[in-house]
């Protein structure tokens, strides 16, 4: 936990050398914010029906989704696969691996830090914004908030297990670029991000089921917006569990394979 | 103690084909071909010795001192440092070594110097006393204190090299592997390094195995050399007895009054020549400097200056280099 901390405070010390970076980055999330909440506007006002809840809880997911997409995003610098692509490529991955640390555990420490700072200093002030001037709600419960950031920790952990796979393949294919822009269209798609899984024809959503990705944006949506019984908030929060604890297992097989395989690049 | 036994390593490099649509073709399929970058090496470096691992571009040393810190697996062959395989045991083995690249920062980029230090001393799980004295002593050692809250981006290479060098100390390790410490940096602070590296390896008895293209690095730092090239090793010894084996070699230059006059003795070779001036060199096996300057005075020339030198270290080494092709060790 100290080494945590130390992390965390590394990630704050950085911030006010990028102040303009930060600002712009807390302007892109309420512009997506304020975006989401137009379009599911103008759906809803046209065919209620096709969005299938109330207004309020529709902009409510959307702009939630938003917010949380500032922290998830898997293609900047909050993800670590785009960490690990670039320090392979340049060769500065080996500063990484002379620590004495498990590499996986220094990957998840660094990252999870950052994820932190940016929830403390960027989503926080944007989801305060937007609930004082957008018509954000919060949850109807103390009990549901609670289950939600249970849900948000095991949704990291999720982002991170996969986010992490790609990183490996770095080390074997070098160049992860156009995998991650494929990912981040599969991951976009079936999590919930951008349309609400409830909306999808039924084979799709079934498909959305067998993946990790709605563990990130889905379950937590929609027990923030309340829409989960108690029985389907314990079987979520499950299935979360289930995806990461898989992917970090994987993680670690992974990487004892991928290790033996890396070449440095560079003198 | 660092056991090396016939380590080797051997990289996969693809190979492009070429001819008409070469790019389309790569794309579906490519040839590869197996490089060996380090080719059965064996070597020992005892506790507390300090050793200069030198040899040209692409001679294999990084590489080795990658396998050496754990970060490359040997393709065949075995390393231990300490007794343990770095690579199987790379948190263990980072506890004991300290590695610096020269051309590459370990430290955090954005933030002050001291805020990678307080990571490390996490990471490692430094006591506050130990971070402490580290931390003064280095400072005084490497005149850090002035760019101690600097950013990492903002210092210059030698002051980088330098927080580097303090960083990758600061958990007192036993082993200290550096590569290219000193490229790039400035006279003054190479100065600084190499008196820093010395110190500690006479008064910590830190074992320390330098890679380095900088002759002076090996005189000044270390008691032993070992000559690598194409991922063989071709000299290990100290440096008075590669000077002894491989300096046999002289140069005479004179200065004489006549213009362009004609000098020919068996066993000396012209290296360069201008109208009052003439420079050659000899191999004291075959002459001693006595008889080459008996030989010269000899002749009916008017010789105003004459000097000879020994060979330096760096064109022993390029020797060396040159034989590589044609001898082993």
């Amino acid at each position: 936990m100290k080494r945590f901390f130390s992390y965390v405070q590394l990630q704050f010390r950085h911030l006010p050398f990028y102040r303009f970076e930060h600002m712009m980055r807390c302007l892109y999330g309420l512009l997506a914010m304020f975006a989401v909440r137009a379009l599911w506007t103008s759906l809803w006002r046209e065919n209620p029906s096709l969005v299938g809840k109330d207004l309020p809880e529709m902009i409510t997911y959307a702009m939630t989704a938003m917010a949380i997409d500032i922290l998830f995003y898997p293609g900047g610098d909050n993800s670590v696969h785009v960490y690990m692509s670039r320090r392979i490529r340049n060769g500065n991955i080996e500063a990484d691996l002379l620590c004495p640390m498990d590499f996986q555990h220094m990957m998840l420490l660094g990252n999870a830090s950052r994820i932190l700072v940016l929830l403390l200093t960027t989503v926080l002030p944007v989801t305060l914004f937007a609930f004082l001037a957008m018509d954000f709600r919060l949850p109807a419960s103390a009990g549901n908030a609670a289950f939600f950031f249970l849900s948000l920790i095991l949704a990291y952990f999720v982002f991170f297990g996969t986010d992490f796979l790609l990183g490996l393949l770095a080390m074997v294919i070098k160049n992860t670029r156009y995998v991650s822009w494929a990912y981040r269209a599969i991951s976009d798609f079936f999590s919930g991000k951008l349309v609400p899984l409830w909306i999808f024809p039924a084979a799709l959503r079934t498909v959305s089921y067998f993946l990790p990705f709605r563990c990130v944006y889905d379950i937590p949506l929609n027990i923030w917006i309340c829409s989960f019984s108690p029985e389907e908030t314990a079987r979520a929060l499950l299935t979360q569990l289930f995806w990461a604890v898989f992917l970090f297992l994987m993680g670690r097989i992974c990487w004892h394979s991928v290790r033996k395989r890396y070449t440095v690049q560079g003198g | 103690m660092i056991r090396v036994q016939e380590a080797t390593k051997i990289y996969r490099v693809p190979v492009p084909s070429e001819g008409r649509f070469a790019g389309i073709r790569n794309l579906f399929h490519m040839n590869y071909t197996d490089r060996t970058v380090v080719d059965h090496i064996s070597f020992d470096i005892r506790d507390g010795e300090s050793v200069c691992y030198i040899g040209p571009n692409g001679a294999g040393k990084s590489t080795t001192v990658k396998m050496l810190s754990g970060i490359l697996m040997p393709t065949s062959g075995s390393v231990s440092v300490n007794g343990l395989d770095p690579c199987r045991n790379r948190k263990e083995n980072a506890r004991n070594i300290g590695v610096v690249f020269g051309q590459k920062t370990s430290l955090w980029w954005d933030v002050p110097v001291i805020d990678s230090y307080r990571l490390l001393k996490e990471m490692y799980g430094i006591s506050d006393a130990a971070f402490r004295k580290n931390l003064e002593l280095f400072c005084d050692l490497l005149e850090m204190e002035s760019f101690l809250n600097s950013p990492v981006r903002q210092l210059s290479l030698g002051q980088r090299m330098r927080a580097d060098l303090a960083a990758a100390l600061l958990h007192d390790p036993e082993i200290l592997f550096l590569d290219e410490p000193t490229i790039g940096v400035d006279i003054v602070a190479k100065a600084r390094i190499r008196e820093f590296i010395s110190e500690l390896n006479s008064t910590r008895g830190i074992t320390v195995m330098v890679t380095t293209h900088d002759m002076a690095d090996m005189e000044k730092i270390v008691d032993r050399v070992i000559v690598i090239d194409k991922g063989k090793i071709y000299y290990d010894g100290t440096v008075a007895a590669m000077k002894a084996k491989y300096g046999k070699k002289r140069r005479i230059d004179l200065t004489f009054t006549e213009e362009d006059p004609e000098i020919s003795i068996p066993g000396l070779t012209e290296i360069s020549s201008s109208p009052f001036s003439r420079s050659f060199s000899f191999h004291t096996d075959e002459l001693t400097a006595e008889q080459t300057i008996a030989k010269l005075t000899a002749l009916p020339l008017h010789i105003t200056d004459i000097s000879v030198q020994q060979t330096d270290i760096e064109e022993i080494v390029r020797d060396i280099y040159l034989q590589s092709g044609r001898t082993e060790k």
